[in-house]
């Protein structure tokens, strides 16, 4: 039977040699760090028109958040999911300003050190230089960097924080800003809408197809903060863009909270893949909401990487809207001890003739929970539709950790012409598969991790190879104890 | 309404007019149980088969065929507390006219119930656009040295290709749409 090293409390033993790694390789905390404004503990109207005033927004915004601060106190917490009755929303810094924000540092030396050390620590500047295109830093509520390849901007390309491209760009975002995500859709979309600051604005040309990715770096560094970047990206007619997300943060005995918003429109014949791997410490609270509208013949394609976080509840979602579009979900989650990890996908179809695939795979490892919530609706009328849903689970660990692996998929068919598929495994590495293993001369411990890789290997493919490998190198730190 | 099964190899029918209904399983028995909803007939039922004795075997095959304006609600729960368990139910309904199809499946594994393997399916074919389909399953696993568990939804509609084949050889479409329909709910006519 798979009894997974328990030898030498190796429960014990993995958790704290994980916490010593992330805390070393993600997990430092600036002692340096400076702050031009930390909001008091706690929400109420007059740090939201603070916020507003600091940033010199005009006063639609300053509405459109007072707005949502009434609704984020009418809508009740979530009675499903994770366990969110740790959060309290007054112990919270809602907007934390470092020294020297404002006025985007285009390269990395007008950054002030202290962030620019941080950045350097996790690789940012590195992975600029050799295989982005743009580059977002945000480091507690502002976005401190930005750059973008010179060619891209003359071709039209606007890669800002929103800040920014509400400022230069108004009219645009206006004209899309709350549009694909209101403020009523729940609690903590309303709470972002209230208090947002950071994130990335986005808007790729008609036709232009930008072939190296963009990304954003978020980070927490401050116990006891709130992060609730936006993000929203407009991918014209024709175009193509990639745009990566991570994020990562110290580890704090107190809890940290991270409710971004990101809306994306897919316009038609446009793509957009929009890649997050997110490795937040496990004193971070992350409920993310993220929608994405694709109209005709337009391909939305999330993929999704959980590995970090105390509790994730994220759900990305495609609405196709025009006829041949096609939603993707690839999501990924590693829950290890005290952790859950509740992720899923939604596909709704609201056109005919479009096409939806969500992949998840999930491992729950030392008493770690993981859960796939999703939703599949095809509208009435709308024929032609096809969709695919593939759940698999892995438990590993000590058997008697208690880690709990729960799949809860719906699919709602309001149309006769169409064909909905959905399977869903929960499992364990199976004696027989290190048997084969072990017999090719490959060790217990490096089977298993051959066998987790080749799991998660139809997400990991889909990254590029310098993220892949980060990815693995991710999966391995939780593995760690087990592996040894 | 509580059923025991007691030995190996027994067969039961469910009825269709109790609203909950369920099969327990002692060590060391087996049973197969089948279940089916006949046409205009409309159902709101939960159904528990609960493996709680070592090495208990149970399958279970369900057919629903919903039609006119019948409403087929049905809960499947598939839950194992035992060593060594293992289910395999499959399900397969037809909805047509303005019929609903709600069936809700769960499989739970309690914690200590090692060594199981379990198996839940369900396929619909929608004969209408007016039919309306909800398929919603789902796993909760709470003890990681399991054998597997695992669940398969289907919902389509009758093959065109299917039925032009069979009209090309003579049938006519409503009884080339029936023979499909039967074939598939595994009825012969």
């Amino acid at each position: 039977m798979d009894k997974t090293t328990p030898k030498d409390n190796a429960a014990l033993d993995a958790l704290s040699s994980y916490d010593d790694r992330y805390q070393e390789q993600y997990g430092f905390e600036d002692e340096a760090a400076a702050y031009e404004y930390l909001s008091e503990k706690g929400l109420n109207p007059e740090v939201i028109r603070a916020i507003s005033r600091i940033k010199g927004e005009p006063e639609w915004m300053l509405e459109k958040r007072l707005k949502a601060y009434e609704i984020f106190l009418e809508k009740p917490m979530p009675a499903w999911g994770g366990d969110l009755s740790g959060i309290d929303f007054d112990n919270i810094h809602y907007y934390i300003r470092p020294e020297k924000a404002g006025n985007l540092k285009a390269t990395w030396d007008e950054v002030p050190d202290y962030v620019k050390n941080t950045f350097d620590k996790l690789g940012i500047p590195e992975a600029e230089r050799k295989f982005l295109a743009g580059v977002g830093a945000q480091y507690e509520s502002e976005v401190m960097y930005h750059s973008l390849q010179e060619e891209l901007s003359k071709q039209g390309v606007i890669f800002l924080s929103p800040d920014e491209g509400l400022k230069q760009y108004p009219e645009i975002f206006k004209e899309y800003f709350g549009t694909v995500i209101s403020a009523r859709d729940n609690k903590f979309a309303a709470l972002n809408t209230a208090v947002w600051s950071g994130g990335s604005f986005i808007y790729i040309p008609k036709g232009l197809k930008v072939e190296m990715p963009l990304q954003t770096y978020f980070r927490i560094n401050t116990k006891n903060a709130g992060q609730f970047e936006r993000t929203l990206i407009i991918a014209d007619e024709g175009s193509d863009v990639h745009y990566i997300e991570g994020c990562s943060a110290p580890i704090h005995t107190t809890d940290s909270l991270h409710s971004a918003v990101v809306e994306i429109v897919v316009k038609k014949g446009a793509k957009v893949r929009y890649t997050t791997i997110q490795n937040w410490s496990r004193n971070v609270y992350n409920l993310v909401t993220k929608r994405a509208v694709a109209y005709e013949n337009a391909r939305m394609e999330w993929i999704d990487g959980n590995l970090g976080s105390k509790l994730t509840m994220k759900y990305p979602s495609v609405y196709l809207m025009g006829e041949g579009a096609h939603g993707e979900v690839l999501s990924l989650a590693f829950a290890g001890s005290g952790r859950v990890q509740d992720t899923g996908a939604k596909m709704i179809h609201s056109a005919p003739n479009t096409t939806s695939v969500i992949t998840a795979k999930s491992i729950a490892k030392d008493g770690g929970v993981t859960t796939y919530r999703g939703l599949v609706r095809v509208e009435p009328g709308m024929t032609g539709c096809r969709t695919s849903v593939q759940c698999d689970a892995l438990l590993l660990g000590d058997d008697s950790a208690g880690s709990v692996s729960n799949t809860y998929p719906t699919m709602d068919i309001r149309e006769m012409d169409t064909v909905i598929e959905h399977e869903a495994q929960v499992s364990k590495i199976t004696d027989e598969q290190l048997l084969y293993l072990q017999t090719r001369g490959v060790d217990v411990a490096l089977a298993r991790g051959m066998i987790v890789n080749g799991f998660f290997e139809p997400i990991i493919r889909e990254l590029p190879m310098e993220y892949a490998l980060e990815l693995n190198r991710l999966v391995e730190l939780e593995m760690e104890g087990s592996l040894g | 309404m509580n059923i025991t099964v007691r030995e190996q190899g027994q067969t039961i029918v469910l009825p269709l007019d109790v609203p909950k209904i369920v099969v327990t399983f002692e060590a060391d028995t087996s049973a197969a149980i089948s279940y089916s909803v006949l046409p205009d007939v409309s159902v709101d039922q939960e159904i528990s088969l609960i493996f709680q004795g070592d090495r208990s075997s149970g399958e279970f095959t369900g057919v629903l065929e919903a039609t006119g304006s019948s409403v087929v609600k049905m809960r499947l729960i598939i839950a194992h507390s035992g060593k060594d368990t293992d289910c395999l139910a499959e399900m397969r309904g037809v909805g047509s006219g303005t019929a609903l199809i709600d069936c809700r499946g769960v499989i739970q594994i309690q914690p200590g119930a090692t060594g199981t393997d379990t198996l839940y399916r369900a396929d619909f074919l929608k004969d209408t656009g007016t039919a309306q389909v909800m398929a919603i399953p789902a796993l909760e696993i709470h003890e990681s040295n399991i054998v597997q568990a695992s669940h398969g939804v289907s919902v389509g509609h009758v093959d065109y290709n299917q039925v032009y084949y069979m009209q090309a050889r003579g049938m006519s479409p409503e009884l080339a749409r029936a023979t499909l329909l039967n074939t598939f709910l595994g009825k012969t006519t």
